[in-house]
């Protein structure tokens, strides 16, 4: 007998939920373990400091992974709430008006500082610590969305992450994000 | 330069209203050649001030809903210290007319 679509959809919600869960936690660890803001000759004069390149690369990598996956949920809790889906923007103009999102500009605008430095990848260490201190601003409200996000399914389509073991840490961090 | 009259004149709208003091416009890349079809535009703007990443990000916003294709911006400062890339750029770009 060939499975419930909409049960499945709601089972592939939960586990995007979960996902948030896990990249808000490492988001926001990491970032609390750098300091900020970064000035470029402190970046030139460590620029051989793999732990600290390794961190800024993860906080790219976390940082993406955190917005990709709002977005991913964002897609699929609108569809399961029976609004229009068509494009992406339809589908932001929906979650500022129940305020999941400040608004559609800001989510923009911090998607599109992502996407500069991915394209531009600089040599320039002034350039490269603009971009860091520039995701660092955005962290809070990047969290935010996803905080609020997750209350939303909650509240309004009764869908909660899979328990799993970020659960706890997890609401730690979101009640100084709600 | 494969950009319609329109084009030109909200592309030049739209970005001396965010970057007040702009002292040129440049186009580079395949927007230049006649024989492509579509593709991104790729753009050099220069000002007399310099002007960051979230600058950057709100004028790349503002071109792409005006125009509706992919832009590429690179913001340049007029005297100021150039990349490689920048310099590359720049001696194969031809002013907005």
């Amino acid at each position: 007998m060939s499975e419930d679509p909409l049960s499945l959809e709601k089972q592939h919600l939960a586990g995007l939920l979960e996902a948030i869960q896990r990249c808000v936690y490492f988001l926001e660890g990491l970032d609390s373990r750098l300091s900020f803001p970064l000035g470029g000759d402190a970046l030139r004069s460590r620029c051989k400091d793999r732990e600290l390149f390794d961190s800024l690369a993860a906080l790219n990598e976390r940082f993406s992974k955190l917005q990709d996956t709002c977005a991913a949920v964002m897609r699929h809790a609108a569809m399961l709430s029976a609004e229009r889906t068509e494009t992406f923007l339809t589908v932001l103009s929906f979650y500022e008006k129940v305020g999941v999102i400040d608004s559609v500009d800001g989510w923009q605008r911090v998607r599109m500082i992502r996407n500069i430095a991915s394209h531009d990848y600089e040599t320039s260490y002034d350039e490269i610590a603009e971009h860091f201190n520039a995701l660092h601003t955005s962290i809070p409200q990047l969290l935010r969305t996803g905080v609020k996000l997750m209350d939303f399914c909650k509240q309004s389509l009764g869908i909660a992450p899979n328990e799993g073991a970020f659960s706890t840490d997890y609401q730690q961090i979101a009640q100084r994000y709600r | 330069m494969r950009l319609s009259a329109d084009q030109i004149s909200n592309l030049r709208k739209t970005v001396t209203s965010l970057i007040k003091d702009v002292t040129e416009i440049r186009v580079f890349g395949s927007r230049l050649d006649a024989s492509r079809k579509g593709g991104d535009l790729d753009l050099v703007v220069e000002s007399e001030q310099r002007h960051g990443i979230l600058e950057k990000a709100d004028l790349k916003i503002a071109l792409e809903r005006v125009l509706g294709l992919p832009v590429d911006v690179l913001l340049v400062t007029q005297n100021g210290t150039q990349s490689v890339f920048e310099r590359l750029a720049m001696s194969k770009s031809q002013p907005l007319p």
